[in-house]
């Protein structure tokens, strides 16, 4: 509950901050919001860490671990892409905000391709 | 993830925009935009640790 209650004081606090910055007319006013963003996505991180250790990996069979751990994976990276794609469109660069999760749907989509194959095979055996 | 982080920033830019306008008024604009410019900087350097620090922390709770 403390953490949620953090969260929630930065974002304000930040929020007010950007706008005292943005009226006294420091143009670098965008880059506070960044910082901003970075420590509430921090703070989330936290409870993203208890959320993944609460799955139980270990306790699984071999290949349950597998598309569990992959599924892990999936998940950073598109937090790493989307992280950075939101802070490029706060400093409004929204051409490369796209580009980033563009790149993001690939790298996703390569991390996918072993398990695409397994299903592919699988089906492959059963129609033989 | 140490919130003073955003008070730092904030103060960084509260300090830059009070001196860009006292240069601005005594008629030193060069020397406003340049106050300006390194404001940014300071404020750019703190942003790509945090962003180095969250990467980590990333890597190490997805494991990638």
């Amino acid at each position: 509950m403390s953490d949620a209650i953090r969260t929630v004081g930065v974002g304000i606090i930040a929020a007010f901050a950007t706008l005292l910055l943005r009226e006294a007319g420091f143009k670098g006013a965008k880059l506070l919001s960044c910082v901003a963003l970075i420590t509430i996505m921090g703070l989330a991180l936290g409870l993203t860490g208890r959320l993944v250790s609460l799955i139980g990996v270990g306790e699984l069979s071999e290949s349950a671990q597998w598309a569990v751990r992959l599924f892990i994976k999936i998940v950073g990276v598109g937090y790493i892409f989307g992280i950075g794609s939101d802070i490029c469109r706060e400093l409004g660069e929204n051409g490369v905000a796209g580009a980033l999760l563009a790149v993001g749907r690939v790298e996703i989509l390569l991390l996918c391709m072993p398990a695409f194959r397994e299903i592919f095979e699988l089906g492959m055996s059963y129609l033989k | 993830m140490d919130i003073d982080i955003v008070l730092k920033v904030a103060g960084v830019g509260l300090t830059v925009a009070v001196i860009c306008q006292i240069l601005t008024r005594a008629g030193r604009d060069e020397q406003s935009v340049l106050v300006s410019i390194t404001g940014i900087v300071i404020i750019f350097l703190l942003l790509v640790r945090e962003i180095g620090e969250l990467i980590s922390e990333l890597r190490g709770v997805f494991g990638l």
